[in-house]
């Protein structure tokens, strides 16, 4: 989690910066870097719909 | 995620997930059931179904503690026992009354958890009009499942099982079917298991740990041992060498807390367990596999009838459950996975003399579980091998979150927008080449589109970035993406969503994308191109209306369709031919050539005959300009309609004459009164959407998440009204790039709060937009205060001031927020004044 105390500095973030990655290489990323750049944006249906931990006997 | 602490008087964490047991007993006698076979043997003593009085008193209950902690969705999971002996008709009176309970209160998430060997058609109907969702268990392969699943005379319960996951993947109810539930015996082959799973199709998997304690630990081989880590770690990496082709509770929940992110059981991570269990005779019980503990232990005193969920949210043990790592004892408390491992299940840390303030009885397979799994994380750190990631500087971002922002800071979002497209890009390619639902023809346009985009991208790309740039690329690739996530649960389905026409009709538009980027390049290359609407789209230049085609040749049968088409209608395809100066479109027996620099200039093209004599006219995007900005007005694009109201249809001439005046006079008004708003809008705004008007003639006006860049607008009466909605638009638009890249509150947070402006509750991250945007209101009115003598404009200001400063301390009391979010909101807080 960011400190507030750096942000007179920068801010980083967890998005890999892929401007100078060439498009060919880009389906090759790892399914980590590919799973931040998009769980952010495209949520998953399947996610948990509740808030919280769930009940483990059941799926 | 990290919250305040709360007085021990007060609930910490609402109850948002209910386990109802609708049936205490069950047809299978499972050796490794907690219910029946371990230490607590209060089943004995319970009514055999849930009475009329329990069911409606529980719905009850349930409704007044969603309303009351302004809950957006409960959770009710169906349980026993076996629930489905509770048959068909009290099943159904349970969903009634839940269903009328909740009405109006929040969402309602109804699932049912069984083993399967009564499932039949009629229970499924059921379960389909209801949207009640379906977990089965099972072991594994038939060996493995006749291990401990069986009947109480020792028959298989294997094949009813497998009869009944069969029901569930009929077309007509696999929309019912949530996954399996697979309890781990380590005498069982781990692959054996995983691969028979896999064969069931499941939408998701667990695997749990059978109960245990330190009074009566699992067995194993060695007293150190960690064959149950090692078995799961079996699993896992096959599982990921695959690809992750199912969701798996525990994996994914040990790879989003390595992340800092949620886990999705209770069995591990550090979140608050929001759930209890009714049982029967309306007893509220803590989670029921704390039944492997001690006779008596999920109890907690009260009842249905006499106790609202508040007083059981308060019960210590429930409390014992919400306080994150300061409920773990000090073992745990020092362990480098804590976050991860969470002290493991409950139930599992139970020893007779300590209580539960010990490590699990699984830490040593915990440990050694997600210590590999970090260990595969970090061969794949997050950016990628060697890749930096965005930031944003620290003077920019507290402009931005003071509502301004400059050139410079919106610079930087646009940026980071870049990653963005390229990453989304290169998703819709990789996932529809391995989709295995989607056509051999639709893969193959795909491949020749991508060749295309990859040469420009290497060659020219400043000439491919103008075309990712346009706002509605996002949209699109998020649309597809959407539609194709899911295959991993459906593999090999006759009906896979990926197989209605729409999606072939998506994926098609990497073709236009190439196409437009071709053009841009002054290269050459040959796609074909979806007709959407009746038109062949370039995005970015503008579409060619070729009128809709009576029947499409069998050739152009497996090509995209329009996204506004309705399924099942026959797709057509046009072949666009970029060769340099001109591009050719040729669509069955008609060929229309057009100038490439007519295109680029955006000048309206005449009509253009085809040899066949089929008409078509050209129709480019056009540009709004005033000194200082210049936006596109996309009017023509397929994908534009991603808002909530409705896009307006091309503009006329004349129509198009009225936005740009409106549009100077407007830009000039923000200039003069607003100018702190101008750096941004000039340099991040790049299109507007007109909407169709409203139907009361009041403002309309909306922004998309997935359409950066962009903001939509009804034309509204006067140059004022349009300053004010384009900069509010605007904000919008800003917080959500700013979102695309921080954590600014806790996303899993489902409560529902007020916003002072507006009827109804909304959830956190839409009241952080809410808010941001009238800190622009509030600014805007501040400043029109001074513009004339009407007092109106006065008391605009204050009540705008006054919600907004009411919003932002919801926002900052909720107990959600980041610490980046918590100084996010702090720093609009001062941006509002005194």
């Amino acid at each position: 989690m960011q400190s507030t105390e750096d942000i007179s500095i920068t801010v980083p973030s967890k998005l890999a910066d892929l401007r100078d990655v060439p498009l060919a290489e880009m389906p090759t990323l790892s399914m980590v870097t590919l799973d931040e750049v998009f769980g952010r944006i495209i949520p998953d249906p399947k996610a948990s719909p509740a808030p919280g931990a769930a009940f483990n006997s059941a799926i | 995620m990290s919250r305040p602490p709360v007085p021990p008087s007060r609930v910490l964490a609402p109850l948002s997930q209910f386990v109802l047991k609708v049936h205490s007993r069950c047809d299978l006698a499972c050796d490794h059931c907690y219910v029946y076979e371990a230490a607590d043997q209060s089943w004995r003593g319970r009514p055999m179904a849930l009475s009329d009085e329990v069911i409606s008193r529980t719905a009850q209950r349930i409704a007044e503690h969603a309303d009351s902690h302004a809950l957006g969705s409960v959770q009710v999971v169906l349980h026993g026992g076996e629930p489905l002996l509770a048959g068909r008709a009290r099943l159904e009176r349970v969903v009634t009354e839940l269903h009328e309970a909740l009405r109006g209160i929040c969402r309602l998430d109804l699932r049912i958890h069984t083993n399967g060997v009564l499932l039949n058609e009629d229970f499924c109907e059921l379960f389909a009009e209801r949207g009640i969702k379906v977990g089965i268990s099972i072991d594994g392969d038939r060996a493995a499942n006749d291990r401990h699943r069986r009947y109480a005379d020792g028959r298989s319960s294997y094949l009813q099982v497998i009869r009944a996951i069969g029901l569930l993947r009929r077309n007509r109810f696999r929309d019912l079917y949530a996954g399996l539930l697979c309890t781990i015996d380590v005498a069982n082959d781990p692959l054996v298991v995983y691969e028979s799973l896999m064969d069931l199709h499941p939408p998701r998997i667990d695997f749990l740990l059978p109960h245990a304690t330190w009074d009566h630990p699992p067995a194993r081989r060695l007293a150190a041992g960690s064959e149950y880590a090692d078995w799961l770690i079996a699993i896992f990496d096959r599982w990921l060498a695959a690809g992750r082709p199912v969701r798996i509770r525990t994996f994914d929940s040990i790879l989003s807390t390595l992340r800092g992110g949620t886990s999705f059981t209770e069995a591990l991570g550090l979140g608050p367990a929001g759930l209890v269990v009714i049982e029967t005779d309306g007893s509220y019980e803590q989670v029921d596999s704390l039944k492997a503990a001690f006779d008596g232990a999920p109890d907690t005193g009260t009842n249905v009838f006499d106790h609202s969920l508040d007083i059981v949210a308060r019960h210590p043990g429930i409390l014992a459950r919400q306080r994150g790592l300061a409920g773990l004892c000090q073992t745990c408390r020092d362990c480098p996975v804590v976050t991860s491992c969470g002290g493991g299940l409950y139930t599992h840390r139970y020893r007779t003399g300590n209580g539960f303030a010990n490590p699990s009885v699984y830490c040593s397979d915990l440990l050694k579980l997600i210590s590999h799994i970090s260990s595969r994380l970090r061969a794949e750190p997050v950016g990628g091998p060697g890749l930096p990631t965005h930031a944003i500087a620290g003077q920019e971002l507290r402009a931005l979150a003071a509502g301004l922002g400059d050139a410079a800071a919106v610079a930087q979002l646009t940026e980071a927008q870049r990653s963005l497209l390229r990453g989304l890009l290169g998703a819709v390619y990789q996932q529809g080449i391995a989709g295995p639902a989607v056509p051999a023809a639709v893969k193959e346009e795909l491949r020749r589109a991508w060749l295309l985009l990859t040469t420009l991208d290497r060659d020219r790309p400043k000439a491919l970035q103008a075309v990712l740039g346009h706002p509605y690329i996002r949209a699109w690739a998020t649309r597809c993406l959407r539609q194709l996530r899911p295959i991993a649960a459906w593999p090999g389905d006759q009906d896979h969503p990926a197989k209605a026409p729409g999606l072939a009709a998506d994926l098609g538009h990497l073709s236009a994308i190439a196409a437009a980027a071709a053009i841009r390049a002054g290269t050459r290359g040959t796609v074909r191109i979806p007709v959407l609407d009746g038109a062949v789209h370039l995005p970015t230049l503008g579409r060619l209306e070729v009128g809709r085609q009576e029947a499409a040749g069998p050739e152009e049968a497996a090509g995209p369709e329009s996204a506004a088409r309705p399924p099942g209608e026959v797709p057509e395809t046009a072949t666009a031919d970029v060769a340099g100066e001109v591009v050719s479109i040729r669509l069955g027996d008609s060929c229309w050539t057009l100038a490439c620099t007519d295109l680029l200039s955006g000048a309206a093209g005449p009509a253009a005959l085809a040899e066949s004599g089929r008409l078509a006219s050209w129709q480019p995007v056009r540009r709004l300009s005033a000194p200082g900005i210049c936006v596109a007005v996309e009017d023509t694009d397929p994908y534009r309609d991603c808002r909530q109201w409705r896009p307006a249809a091309r503009l006329t001439d004349a129509q198009f004459a009225q936005w740009q005046r409106q549009f100077r006079d407007a830009w000039r008004e923000i200039e003069r009164e607003h100018e702190a708003y101008a750096p941004a809008l000039a340099a991040g705004l790049t299109t507007l959407m007109p909407l169709a008007a409203a139907q009361d003639g009041g403002d309309l006006s909306a922004t998309a998440r997935d359409a950066y860049g962009s903001v939509a607008v009804a034309l509204p009466a006067d140059p004022v009204a349009l300053a004010l909605l384009l900069i509010h638009e605007f904000q919008h638009v800003k917080l959500a790039a700013v979102v695309d890249l921080y954590d600014l509150y806790d996303p899993a947070d489902d409560r529902l709060f007020r916003a002072p402006w507006r009827e109804g509750k909304q959830r956190l991250g839409d009241l952080l937009q809410g808010t941001y945007a009238h800190l622009a209101f509030t600014d805007f009115w501040r400043a029109r205060q001074h513009a004339g003598t009407d007092p109106a404009l006065r008391e605009r200001f204050v009540l705008w001031r006054a919600q907004t400063r009411d919003a932002i301390e919801t926002l900052a009391t909720s107990g959600s927020l980041t610490a980046l979010g918590t100084w996010f909101v702090d720093e609009m807080r001062h941006s509002v004044g005194p």
